[in-house]
């Protein structure tokens, strides 16, 4: 990737994990303005997550950054299960463990099909 | 639930390493010889189906000597291969060593060139190597500015040389040295000259004639110092002037840009002055004074020639033509007269690039902030928003109770 790119492979990797986390929130019952707030929660976290990942591996090589990504990574799943726990109506699922879910789900996803594409 | 989710991490954690791995990459060029000196052996990693690399159940014993047919690839692993034992394999640099830590000249691959002439621009010198290689140890260093003949060549961007009857190795990627140039340069469009950082200096009318003092040497081959009007400076891919002549096959059309201006019958004899060859699929095009436009024609293929060349002299100046001043030579009285050549100083413009990287990088994080809050404000707003709707309902349900009571 060029870093010339990076702005456009950030909202193209935000938009995936838009897709995979609502359309598993759906298939888990989810609904309404609980949609909204999943999906607004990924445009608090995702962007970030992947620009700085970009910053540590340009600036300290890719060692750093499969760590910043581990750390960030757990950072982000507690971030999102305290939002999901206050905000989200449906509490059949806890949280903190729907964003498990839905961040593996989007990780895994997300990694088949870059190597699909790429 | 708890096997789903130990499921989920198992599959996590190993799609992690598995990108991780994935990070590798393809393998560089060059070819020479390493030992395995780890005593455990060296560790394999081949291509999987996935197209990447992974770690194979092949470790390359102690002791074996194998071919090492590419450059550092990720800092970390060469490629090395061995026909008898059908090694073929990526392993990591820091099991295997140079073979007695010296290059035969006499290795496949290496090409004799007409000995030329080289300067050092490199701040600080530029070292000269037991092989050509990153990974071959260091003799000496070159100082600056020093002059040097290169007699063989390896690889893109490696030339062999003798400093002070010291033999080795010298890199020429990122322009670190140049060697008498003496061409003359030639384009039928405006060229622009540019400084060390990459920085527009000048600009060489189309149709002028300049004079390269050195070319300089970096992989992609086509960088010439020159000295227009007092501006010295590097230009690129400017074509050397060749004046020829060409007989025409099949009736061409004549362009300015893109546009048609006039038209060359089958058999006709064009003169030139400029070939610019074309890369992959296109054309060359060929620049006539005469017809002060272009000819765009393949000769690429030998069933589908466009066109023949009946006569070529290349204008070149006089050998022993070389910038005053450059390599300390007297000018010949017959040359014309040029002002003194410094030597041009080359920075390593890694660091501008990189800051330019950093800063886009940077306003990409101010943005995600930005972002961030934003929406962190709106899912505020909207889970306020959906409290009272929801306070309304609950007051209407309770009036709607009290009247009932």
């Amino acid at each position: 990737m060029l870093i010339s790119e990076l702005p456009v492979v950030m909202i193209r990797s935000l938009l995936i994990t838009i897709i995979i986390e609502v359309v598993i929130a759906i298939i888990l019952g989810y609904r309404k303005i609980d949609l909204l707030n999943i999906l607004l929660v990924n445009i608090i976290t995702n962007p970030l997550l992947n620009s700085l990942t970009v910053y540590v591996n340009v600036q300290y090589g890719l060692k750093m950054r499969n760590i910043t990504l581990i750390i960030l990574e757990i950072v982000i799943l507690f971030i999102e299960g305290y939002l999901f726990q206050k905000y989200l109506d449906r509490k059949k699922i806890n949280g903190y463990l729907l964003s498990l879910i839905l961040n593996a789900s989007s990780f895994i996803l997300g990694m088949i099909i870059n190597n699909i594409i790429y | 639930m708890k096997k789903v989710l130990s499921l989920l991490i198992i599959v996590f954690v190993f799609c992690f390493m598995v990108n991780v791995k994935a990070d590798m990459g393809p393998p560089n060029v060059i070819k020479y010889y390493v030992t395995v000196v780890n005593k455990s052996g060296a560790q394999c990693y081949e291509m999987g189906n996935s197209g990447k690399y992974e770690k194979s159940d092949k470790i390359v014993p102690y002791g074996t000597t194998l071919y090492v047919a590419d450059e550092v690839v990720n800092g970390k692993y060469v490629y090395v291969y061995n026909d008898e034992s059908s090694i073929s394999c990526l392993a990591p640099l820091s099991d295997v060593m140079i073979k007695n830590d010296s290059f035969d000249i006499k290795t496949e691959g290496v090409e004799k060139i007409e000995p030329v002439k080289a300067i050092i621009f490199a701040d600080g010198g530029l070292n000269l190597r037991k092989g050509p290689a990153m990974s071959y140890g260091r003799i000496v260093t070159i100082p600056q500015y020093t002059v040097i003949t290169i007699s063989y060549k390896a690889g893109s961007y490696w030339y062999y040389t003798d400093y002070n009857g010291q033999k080795g190795w010298i890199s020429g990627i990122n322009q670190y040295f140049g060697y008498d140039g003496n061409d003359v340069l030639y384009d039928n469009v405006d060229t622009s000259i540019y400084d060390s950082k990459g920085e527009v200096i000048g600009t060489i009318p189309k149709l002028t004639e300049v004079t390269d003092y050195v070319n300089v040497v970096d992989y992609r081959s086509y960088a010439h110092y020159v000295n227009y009007n007092g501006i010295k400076g590097y230009v690129y891919k400017m074509p050397s002037k060749v004046d020829g002549e060409l007989k025409v096959i099949g009736d061409k059309y004549v362009y300015e840009g893109n546009k048609v201006i006039g038209k060359v019958n089958n058999g006709e004899t064009v003169k030139y002055s400029i070939i610019k060859l074309g890369v992959y699929n296109t054309p060359n095009e060929i620049y006539s004074d005469s017809l002060k436009g272009v000819l765009k024609l393949s000769n690429n293929d030998d069933n589908k020639k466009e066109y023949t060349v009946v006569k070529e002299n290349s204008v070149k100046k006089l050998k022993g033509y070389i910038g005053e001043g450059l390599f300390g030579e007297k000018k010949e009285e017959k040359q014309e007269v040029v002002n003194d050549v410094e030597p041009p100083v080359i920075e390593d413009s890694k660091q501008e690039k990189n800051s330019s990287t950093t800063e886009l990088i940077l306003i990409c994080v101010l943005c995600s902030i930005i972002g961030a809050l934003t929406c962190f404000v709106v899912i505020k707003l909207v889970n306020m928003r959906k409290n009272k709707k929801g306070d309304v309902i609950n007051e209407t349900e309770q009036k709607n109770n009290t009247e009932q009571k």
